[in-house]
């Protein structure tokens, strides 16, 4: 199968890209317009190890016509790209309205054109908004609050308005929070670890009570692609791996694999509209039977092992961070 | 059937999902005919009986799905077959049920006349004409323990009779919690805004967890006793008994654990090995009555 990935320079769809080439037989094209998230640094290796395989376009999704053509011949598109970080959209949400909701547009719209045989829309948990209690199920309202969770939630009804008027076959899914190798410093994880390795402190929202669910990154991947090859057209799947953690209770667990004390964490003015929290009822996707492999310790420790000893990665993208 | 008979239901298209059951399909395909049904689809899960002949004789879409999907994802490969333009409505349907004069019409009336109801169910009769309890109520932790322990052995318990409303008589439309996925009416945008039902569910239980999405999604559910429908239970499921008890308990379990928020979740690892136990005495009856303690197929 030949397969187009677009946002593939970033986290989760580099993750991917490497998980695919590695699992299966099919060829990758990856899309991707190298924002300040997409670095062809992550991609490297993957050109070395897979020369036949693989290759790189440097477009914008925005672009139809340069989608198009990029697209053409290819079997199956999973939309990865997004301007993805909560803290930006709420500093300027606009390119979180023209990349997630335009930019799936042309996606869907050339997809169509092309009469590509599958379309995977990544998205996530946060188009439901925060809930209290229990587990959101794909068919609940979505009540996103955030810039962020409100345009993947344009972005969500775009691309399965393209499944109901047009019949073309996408499926959906929405994952809660990834995280993993090559995820770029600026969320959570990777901002605490490389703090951490850097001996600064960790910048802990509000009380630190926020609850969030944890995925790692390689389950995400298989889970993706258990939907691409396996899932129902028109469907949503939720994927989550219910690691459920408050804020404070995952820096605690950053702190003791870094060996410091909680005096290291600094409790900062909380962010606006902090929803407080997500989980997902995953039967659906485990229907198609898939279920997470990874413990959350083991995972973590390996994520912030990966941090230690890929600086070269990591340094020069957190020196340029815009704070 | 007079003109009146005939009101609303053009604007309907119907899924019916058949298993080898020929013998009734060509009722069911008459009855929905002579209600002036637009559409039919006959989505088929690997039927070899000659239900593909039945169809085509009565003008319905024949929808082979290649594989036995189960019933929610078959009756969602129907809706999808049908599309955009399918009608206003969705019935969706077995094939060992038929139709009485005018039933059709009234589901399409409720859901005209109530624009909160995403689903509305007809009043089910089993061929003898007795009264199916078809709509109900989500049980309590109390009630599923007490129907699920003693419904098989004395069906008319005290938790038996308020899941399945029996001491109610029936004979007024209501809204109610869920209806039997045997025979309904489906609003369309309700139907797409939930995505249909959901695949996880092989078999039974799927009703259930549509109209309590529904429900979470803003829609009602109504049961309409103006609209009569018959229905011979079982058919497709008497083939496969044991597998089809299994479904059923599966589905039990899945359901319980999606429905099962804060302290309730605490109880989930009774309630699985109470399905299990469950699942044992069931197949054990089964095999000691293959037709039912009292000539009739157990209800599950």
């Amino acid at each position: 199968m030949k397969l187009l990935v677009t946002g593939g320079a970033g986290f989760i769809g580099s993750n991917y890209v490497r998980w695919v080439l590695a699992n299966t037989d099919d060829e990758v094209t990856v899309y991707d317009a190298l924002t300040y998230a997409g670095n062809l640094s992550t991609l490297a290796q993957v050109a070395e190890d897979h020369p036949s395989r693989y290759r790189f376009v440097h477009a914008n999704i925005c672009d139809m016509a340069a989608f198009a053509a990029a697209a053409e011949g290819h079997d199956a598109v999973l939309h990865f790209a997004a301007e993805s970080h909560v803290d930006r959209s709420i500093a300027g949400p606009e390119d979180f309205v023209v990349t997630n909701c335009v930019g799936t547009n042309a996606v869907m719209h050339a997809c169509r054109q092309l009469g590509v045989e599958r379309v995977v829309h990544i998205s996530t948990d946060e188009v439901y908004g925060s809930v209290e209690e229990g587990d959101s199920l794909e068919s609940d309202p979505l009540e996103p609050r955030s810039p962020y969770s409100a345009s993947k939630a344009g972005s969500d009804l775009i691309a399965l308005s393209y499944h109901t008027t047009y019949g073309l076959p996408v499926t959906v899914t929405r994952s809660s929070n990834n995280f993993g190798p090559w995820q770029y410093p600026e969320k959570v994880i990777p901002l605490f670890a490389t703090n951490l390795l850097d001996g600064l402190k960790v910048p802990l929202y509000g009380d630190g009570l926020n609850r969030r669910d944890w995925l790692f990154v390689a389950d995400n991947c298989r889970a993706v692609d258990t939907v691409l090859r396996q899932g129902e057209a028109g469907q949503i799947y939720n994927i989550g791996a219910a690691n459920e953690l408050s804020n404070r209770e995952l820096t605690e667990r950053l702190l003791a694999l870094a060996g410091a004390g909680p005096d290291r964490i600094e409790y900062v003015e909380d962010r606006l509209g902090h929803d407080r929290r997500y989980s997902v009822d995953t039967t659906k996707v485990r229907a198609l039977g898939w279920a997470p492999t990874h413990s959350l310790d083991r995972a973590l420790e390996e994520t912030f092992a990966w941090y230690r000893e890929n600086r070269w990665w990591w340094e020069p993208l957190k020196s340029a961070v815009p704070r | 059937m007079s003109d009146a008979g005939h009101h609303g239901a053009h604007h309907v298209a119907a899924v019916v999902v058949n298993y080898k059951s020929r013998r009734h399909l060509e009722g069911c395909l008459a009855s929905l005919a002579a209600a002036g049904v637009a559409r039919v689809v006959v989505v088929d899960n690997g039927s070899d009986d000659g239900s593909d002949a039945v169809a085509a004789a009565a003008g319905a879409t024949w929808c082979p799905t290649g594989a036995n999907l189960g019933y929610g994802r078959a009756a969602n490969r129907g809706a999808d077959v049908l599309g955009r333009d399918g009608g206003l409505h969705l019935l969706i349907c077995n094939p060992d049920i038929e139709v009485a004069p005018g039933a059709v019409a009234a589901l399409v009336e409720a859901l005209e006349r109530d624009p909160a109801l995403g689903v509305v169910g007809p009043r089910l009769h089993n061929p003898d004409g007795s009264l199916y309890p078809s709509a109900r109520t989500f049980p309590n932790l109390l009630d599923a323990v007490g129907h699920g322990a003693l419904g098989l052995i004395a069906p008319r318990n005290r938790f038996t009779r308020r899941y399945r409303l029996l001491d109610w008589d029936h004979s007024e439309p209501a809204r109610v919690d869920w209806v039997s996925g045997a025979c309904f009416l489906a609003r369309r945008s309700a139907w797409d805004a939930v995505g249909g039902f959901d695949p996880a569910f092989f078999m039974y239980m799927e009703d259930v967890d549509l109209c309590w999405r529904l429900g979470r999604a803003g829609w009602a559910v109504g049961y309409e006793p103006a609209a009569v429908v018959v229905h011979t239970q079982g058919v497709s499921a008497d083939q496969h008994p044991y597998r089809m008890l299994a479904a059923h308990h599966r589905s039990m379990w899945l359901f319980a654990r999606r429905s099962s928020a804060g302290p309730r979740r605490l109880a989930l690892p009774v309630v699985g090995v109470g399905l299990v136990a469950r699942l044992a005495v069931a197949s054990a009856r089964r095999f000691a009555f293959p037709a039912g303690p009292r000539g009739r197929r157990p209800l599950a």
